[in-house]
């Protein structure tokens, strides 16, 4: 069955009521149904649903007002409304809109986005989504009408013919309901059907379109292709670790498995992207998540073609293309129903989101072999050949990490620098010293600081690089954790607030402080090797 | 003196210095977001990132880049791109400076049905205009100060050959405006009037009069119309009322009560209420000689006063010097985005006029609010977006060009961008935001010259990275580790989720 969606496309149900659940829960099933099931039952037995937690909000002040616990992940409609029934939300959802966009917290996107939900939901309770209905003859059927508006709205002999069909539904659901036979309930549905070829065909996509757009939504190429990338892409790299620490290795065979893999998730890729075209009738690059598709399917491609002459590259690109991925599906969960743009529909938000992230593996790379070449300074000791041999592996590990280093400063500029267009293009100041864009600059900073100490002399030494590469992470973890956690305005440290930390970050420190100190030690018993170029 | 200069030189550019500076801009800034947290926004912009030391780091290290690209011979051939993405820096500084001194933001209020070519900067500014005679003169200067400290100034104008000096004296965060005791004043009432909106504060002197609906309130001056009023008098060092309808009093302190008849006149008594026509008029001070002050709200609470419910004002104190005379002048206002109260006084010959706040704009063409929709979730009363519907009048270029504003939709035109910001509880206007900022082409040739010599250095062989690429450290090693590491990373796909969640 078709219905009629706000932006005018007329789609299965099925990829509507993926779309609506999705935007409702940040989820595509759950209770163990599917989403047709949870929506057209949310519509059909509206009182009983509202009763479920099914409505997702993240933000801890707002789960607070909503009486939820921190732990608790999804509300019911219900419990968004007094028991007189006024909404709870109005007046704080009403305000946070007004504010400059340039100027919402996290508490007030949230809050608009809890908003748009607990609305999207009633439009599901309430049946509107259910536009299934064309007019005879209107402005040639392009727009169709749910239940309720058709049946008022109607000329008389067109809104008994709707509620014939209304009566036969619901009479067919409930044989069905009560004895499990399905055939009456079918026989209605495909009268709809009929109904929607006889007046609304202007607008109705052809029946093969249908089925392609019916096999598109339960493949669910992209979903199920980013582990699929990220994982061949990481174990690729690992090869090439492998390789450069013990040459005699073979692991020939096993890389041709993970390229072969690639190509076949390219391949799927590709068919996928192809069927999105024909089904959507356009050039899948029109918005913010075709785009991220499209981005990664080209990188792929990139690293195809280069995969004879670099390894890396195709390992690389396969981590990337990956992360892009990711970041569509992500948007994919935050799909357009309402007017308010979602956030992750701009261009530039999604392509700055994937770099910043990728940016991140790289640093946190360099972090990891930082931390481990602290654990080969710590395990020298007096045997000339021993330490020899430890040696090697630290000069390797230094200089990968270097490498990585260079790599990550690079994408986390690019990538921040990116955010910057995207503020401008969307409230018209690149820069304006926002905490999370100025912790950015402190971690752009920080690794700027480090890639630079080799030009000066007393920094200048392979056991301070890797002391620092593991410290530099500290400026990471606070731009993407602790600046919502310590700087969201909800505690003011100058008038006596105890500063929350979490305990991990102890244990984090002393381990690190103490690695350190025991490596400091040692650090003189580096033997430098030769070079081999 | 060469030599001074060949080593003021070369520590400039020298690479301890350069280190030294990322890390201050580092820390700088980073203490600067727990400022801002605790005290604002003003605060924070007052004492890092528009003070002038902070603008030296960056400048310094622009000049660090520029000299070392000269001591490391960055443009020869096989270090373009390390020379790219060095001198794309300089673009995004050089950009980014200009948007700071040439830049300007606004914000731009049309109801409906009307057209709109000023804006209110959102920039606080210092506005003083002296008048002598004929003759105005102004000044405008962008205040950056905080009650935490900022940027102190000192400036003068020239009249006739005179010099009018105004300089910083102090700024209260949360200031109240409180009579008090001078022996050089001259009589003083201070009272309060209840209204719907809050309480009203006032300060009387002799010859003028409040007109607050229901009641007119005098002093020394006879009444003007046949509305209640009640009128104070100061006869003999003491100061006194009438009123020509009856008056209930209380005495705040004990609570004592009494109802003064009309047309009797009795002395006038501070901290009492005083009940006229149904409007409530709570007489704080009484004084023979006084004056008008500017306190900090915490002092004036310690001394036993009432808080009041209207949200406090900030106070810019000035000095301002004319003629050997000084006059020290509290500016009230809230800062960045909001008018300010003016201040008028006459020192000499010339007559000054004072503000701190944000101050209009012009621009050279009108914007016409033909609709403002607010868009409803179906079946709903809840707003889900909002939109501008304008027409762009520039009459100089004869354009009238229909355009729609929304979310992501913004308005350029003339070198300004407009972006719906906001919108008016009663939904017949809108709020746009109006930037100009001529540095934003510059900034974004720096990013995509970023960009391109970053690509290029990982691209080429003689870049650090490429040297490092084709380096090899040769000994049998152990495998083993980088295994376990890459088990590692690979099994952290679910952190990644919840860390993007983080990130937008």
């Amino acid at each position: 069955m078709l219905v009629q969606s706000r932006d005018g496309r007329t789609k299965p149900l099925d990829t509507a009521a993926t779309n609506l659940l999705n935007k409702i829960a940040g989820n595509s099933s759950m209770f163990g149904l599917s989403h047709n099931q949870i929506i057209l039952g949310m519509a059909s037995r509206p009182d009983a649903w509202k009763q479920l937690e099914m409505i997702k909000a993240s933000h801890p002040k707002l789960k607070k007002m909503l009486g939820m616990e921190a732990s608790q992940k999804r509300f019911a409609y219900e419990k968004a409304f007094d028991q007189h029934g006024n909404y709870l939300l109005a007046s704080i959802a009403e305000e946070a809109l007004r504010k400059r966009p340039g100027e919402r917290g996290t508490f007030e996107k949230d809050v608009i986005k809890v908003d748009e939900r607990v609305n999207v939901a009633y439009f599901v309770y309430s049946g509107r989504f259910m536009r299934v209905f064309p007019l005879e003859g209107e402005a040639a059927n392009k727009k169709w009408h749910y239940p309720e508006e058709a049946l008022t709205t109607f000329p008389p002999k067109a809104a008994a013919e709707v509620r014939e069909l209304l009566r036969q539904n619901a009479r067919g659901l409930a044989v069905g309901l009560r004895e499990g036979n399905w055939s009456q309930a079918n026989a209605a549905i495909d009268a709809i059907k009929a109904y929607q070829a006889r007046y609304g065909a202007a607008v109705m996509p052809d029946e093969t379109v249908i089925k392609a757009e019916l096999l598109y939504n339960k493949l669910q190429i992209f979903e199920r292709l980013y582990p699929v990338y990220l994982f061949s892409g990481l174990v690729l790299l690992a090869f090439i670790f492998i390789r450069l620490a013990r040459p005699t290795l073979d692991v020939t065979t096993p890389t041709r498995i993970v390229l072969g893999i690639l190509v076949l998730g390219f391949i799927a890729h590709t068919i996928s992207l192809a069927m999105r075209w024909y089904i959507s009738g356009h050039a899948p690059w029109s918005n913010g998540y075709e785009a991220m598709l499209y981005i990664s399917w080209s990188i792929i491609l990139a690293g195809i073609l280069f995969a004879r002459s670099s390894e890396l590259a195709l390992a690389t690109t396969g981590i990337f293309a990956g992360i892009a991925l990711f970041v569509a599906h992500l948007s994919w969960l935050d799909p357009q129903i309402t007017t308010l743009v979602p956030v992750l529909k701009s261009y530039w938000l999604t392509i700055h989101v994937s770099i910043i992230t990728a940016s991140y593996g790289f640093l946190g790379l360099s972090t990891l072999l930082g931390f481990i070449v602290l654990i080969f300074y710590i395990m020298l000791g007096k045997d000339q050949k021993k330490n020899e041999r430890i040696s090697v592996n630290i000069l390797e590990a230094t200089r990968i990490s270097e490498m990585s280093m260079i790599v990550g400063l690079f994408l986390l500029t690019i990538g921040n620098f990116l955010g910057g267009v995207w503020a401008n293009e969307s409230w018209g100041r690149y820069w304006g010293w926002d905490p999370k864009e100025t912790w950015a600059l402190v971690s752009i900073l920080v690794y700027t600081f480090v890639v630079h100490m080799r030009f000066v002399p007393i920094l200048r030494s392979n056991f301070i690089f890797n002391a620092v590469s593991v410290v530099a992470y500290s400026s990471i973890i606070m731009t993407y954790f602790g600046v919502n956690y310590y700087l969201s305005g909800l505690h003011s440290y100058a008038s006596g607030d105890p500063i929350p930390v979490p305990v991990w970050i102890y244990y984090a420190v002393s381990v690190v402080v103490v690695m350190i100190i025991g490596a400091s030690f040692n650090r003189n018993k580096l033997v430098m090797i030769k070079k081999e170029k | 003196m060469n030599t001074v200069i060949k080593n003021v030189w070369s520590f400039l550019i020298s690479m301890k210095l350069m280190v030294v500076l990322v890390l201050l801009f580092a820390i700088a800034s980073g203490v600067a977001t727990f400022i801002e947290n605790d005290h604002g926004i003003n605060t924070s912009w007052a004492l890092v990132y528009s003070s002038r030391w902070f603008e030296a780091i960056q400048v310094l290290l622009g000049i660090s880049i520029i000299g070392n690209i000269f001591r490391y011979k960055m443009y020869q051939k096989k270090k373009i791109p390390v020379f790219i993405f060095h001198v794309a820096f300089l673009f995004v500084l050089v950009g980014s400076g200009i948007t700071r001194y040439y830049g300007y933001e606004g914000v731009m209020h049309i109801r409906e049905g009307a057209m709109q070519n000023e804006m209110i900067s959102s920039d606080a500014f210092l506005q003083v205009t002296a008048t002598k005679g004929d003759e105005e003169h102004k000044l405008e200067e962008i205040v950056y100060i905080s009650e935490l400290g900022g940027r102190k100034f000192d400036y003068s104008m020239d009249i006739d050959g005179k010099e009018l000096e105004v300089s910083y004296k102090d700024f209260i965060g949360k200031a109240v405006k409180t009579a008090v005791a001078d022996e050089k004043g001259e009589p003083l009432v201070s009272f309060v009037i209840s209204t719907p909106q809050g309480p009203d504060s006032y300060f009387l002197k002799r010859g003028q009069y409040v007109d607050a609906g229901p009641l007119l309130v005098y002093f020394d001056r006879a009444p003007i119309s046949r509305t209640p009023y009640i009128r104070f008098m100061h006869k003999n060092n003491t100061i006194t009322f009438i009123s020509n309808v009856p008056i209930q009093w209380m005495r705040m302190a004990d609570r004592k009560q009494k109802v003064f008849q009309a047309n009797t006149e009795h002395p006038l008594e501070g901290g009492s209420l005083y009940t006229v026509n149904g409007v409530q008029l709570v007489v704080k001070s009484v004084l023979n000689k006084g004056r008008v002050s500017v306190v900090d709200e915490a002092e004036y609470l310690a001394e036993g006063h009432m808080k009041m419910n209207t949200e406090p004002l900030s106070a810019l104190i000035v000095d301002v010097e004319y003629d050997g005379e000084q006059r020290e002048i509290a500016l009230m206002g809230k800062g960045k985005r909001y008018k300010g109260f003016t201040e008028m006084v006459t020192i000499g010959d010339v007559e000054l006029s004072l503000e701190w706040g944000s101050k209009m704009l012009r621009l050279p063409f009108s914007l016409w609010l033909r609709d403002f929709i607010l868009v409803k979730y179906p079946g709903s009363m809840s707003p889900s977006s909002y939109e501008s519907h304008v027409t762009v009048i520039d009459e100089a270029n004869g354009v009238r060009e229909p355009y729609h504003i929304y979310m992501n939709h913004i308005l350029d035109y003339g070198g300004f961008l407009f972006f719906q910001s906001s919108y008016d509880k009663d939904e017949q206007g809108t709020i746009l935001s109006v930037n100009h900022d001529p540095g934003k082409w510059p900034t974004y040739l720096g990013y995509a010259l970023l960009a391109i010599g970053f690509i290029l250095t990982l691209l080429s062989p003689h870049s650090r990275f490429g040297k490092l690429a084709r380096t090899k450290y040769e000994l049998n090693a152990t495998a083993a580790v980088f295994v376990a590491l890459f088990v590692a990373l690979s099994s952290s796909q679910p952190l990644l989720a919840k860390y993007t969640e983080a990130l937008i």
